[in-house]
């Protein structure tokens, strides 16, 4: 559980979909961080992710944290975007419908409300065509 | 009232209707009503909103695809309006939210507008002030609508969600220019909700005449003697649509032919979209429209009142339709769910939250 200033202090990162680039071994990792998990550089650089990308895993979560009983089943895939792998909710398929190899899109969507009442908005993904 | 002739026009335009489908019928069945009432006034599904969109969510789908189409700066926006009766939060803006999401720049006029189902108008006709005024390059305004409806209210076979937006911008950047633009309001007291209620409450059969009937054709019959326009001179008339059949029938009384107000009529397939309804089907006829072509535009809200726009259509509209989702493919992407689905998606289940 969170509020809403720290889904607030998030905002470029979770709308803009902004990763970091390390400038020595070239990976990319999402959310950004200060370090390359990799090679341990600290020389990174900022960059925003394609907003299309294809389904490399996904799993079911039946019985969910609470707060999340209206978005129930969560479809949760690992996506690939450009050179990162993202972590994030597939939506508006069933679990029945989802693939690897599922081409999705990034769109703007709420999800559980924050202890303090707020409405947080990220990204989930989609199906490219549905 | 104002009139813009050539000088500001629609710069890019987009729509977003939510996945998932109610049969009207399935409702009907639910509440006893009898199959024929929703024949009676022509509506065959409903859009519905999933339990993780609402009016900030489809009206940045919507906006984001206008901003495709238009091609234009999001830096270069002076103005963000979101016409709503559904607003996530009851005080916290909609449109700053949006906004924000779309990369538009902080300096700019930025609200949300409130006239049930025609405020997106009204935040096109400030647009085109602003615009003709010279006070901004682009104005985008948006209709975006989760609608509530009393459940076994009459309203629930219609009441849906979508949205629509349309950046507003100079006319020779314009897939559409505004010819004139005139607004008939008064005082009617055919629908409303008070503060803390959670469905609207509305006038039984007053809904129609004084207020639905009433409006529009007074806003119509406006714009015609201010602009000299007759029926005839339009290819396409597209209405405030809370049901398939109120459209058609102020057509009539208008003196629209039949084949003039079916293309813009999307309300039987998606439900009434509330600030989105007359929108989508302006967007609709846009995405089917060949340059030089002349559509009327009349939402309605109730309250009441209704505006009436004309626009002629240039020949960058051919270009800008493929740049983003039509009304068309929006409207045949669709999932089928059943009553009680819906009425988890629509937060009408009562449960314990902790
Ligand atoms: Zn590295």
């Amino acid at each position: 559980m969170t509020t809403i200033q720290r889904v607030w202090r998030l905002k470029n990162t979770l709308l803009n979909l902004l990763a970091s680039r390390c400038s020595v071994c070239g990976h990319v990792t999402y959310p950004p961080k200060m370090r390359c998990p990799v090679c341990g550089s600290r020389e990174l650089r900022e960059e925003s992710l394609p907003r299309e990308g294809e389904v490399l895993s996904y799993t079911i979560i039946r019985v969910p944290a609470k707060g999340f009983e209206d978005f129930t089943p969560l479809i949760i895939a690992l996506i690939k975007l450009g050179d990162a792998k993202v972590l994030a909710e597939v939506v508006d398929v069933k679990p029945e419908e989802v693939s690897v190899g599922m081409r999705v899109v990034a769109t703007v969507r709420r999800t559980a409300q924050t202890i303090d009442g707020g409405v947080p908005y990220v990204i989930k993904f989609k199906p490219l065509r549905s | 009232m104002t009139s813009s002739r050539f000088r500001v026009g629609i710069v890019g335009w987009g729509a977003y209707i939510p996945v998932y489908r109610i049969k009207a019928k399935e409702i009907a069945r639910q509440w006893g009503f009898d199959d024929r009432v929703t024949d009676s006034i022509w509506i065959e599904e409903k859009a519905v909103a999933g339990a993780d969109e609402d009016t900030v969510t489809m009206g940045w789908y919507a906006a984001r695809s206008a901003l495709l189409r238009a091609g234009v700066n999001p830096g270069d926006i002076g103005a963000v309006f979101v016409g709503t009766e559904s607003k996530p939060y009851a005080v916290k803006p909609s449109s700053t939210i949006i906004a924000d999401a779309l990369g538009i720049s902080a300096k700019k006029l930025s609200t949300d507008l409130e006239f049930a189902c025609r405020a997106g108008s009204e935040g096109i006709r400030i647009s085109v002030s602003l615009v003709e005024s010279g006070a901004v390059r682009y104005g985008l305004a948006i209709g975006s609508d989760t609608a509530q409806a009393n459940p076994g209210d009459v309203l629930e076979l219609t009441a849906s969600s979508g949205a629509a937006a349309y950046l507003v911008g100079p006319a020779d950047e314009s897939v559409a220019v505004f010819e004139s633009l005139v607004t008939y309001v008064t005082d009617t007291p055919d629908f409303w909700r008070r503060d803390g209620s959670r469905y609207p409450a509305h006038g039984e059969g007053f809904t129609g005449e004084p207020a639905y009937f009433h409006h529009i054709v007074s806003a119509v019959k406006m714009l015609m003697n201010e602009s000299g326009l007759k029926p005839s001179d339009f290819d396409y008339a597209v209405f405030h649509q809370p049901n398939g059949k109120f459209p058609l029938q102020v057509g009539r009384m208008l003196g629209f032919p039949r084949e003039k107000v079916l293309p813009g009529i999307v309300t039987p397939w998606i439900g009434n979209t509330y600030n989105a309804s007359a929108l989508l089907g302006l967007a609709k006829i846009l995405e089917n429209s060949k340059p030089g072509q002349r559509i009327l535009v009349a939402p309605f809200g109730s309250g009441a009142g209704a505006d009436a726009i004309s626009v002629l259509v240039t020949d960058k509209v051919l270009e800008r339709v493929g740049k983003a989702p039509t009304v068309e493919e929006l409207i045949a992407r669709k999932k089928y769910i059943s009553y009680a689905e819906y009425a988890k998606f629509r937060n009408l289940i009562h449960r314990n939250l902790w």
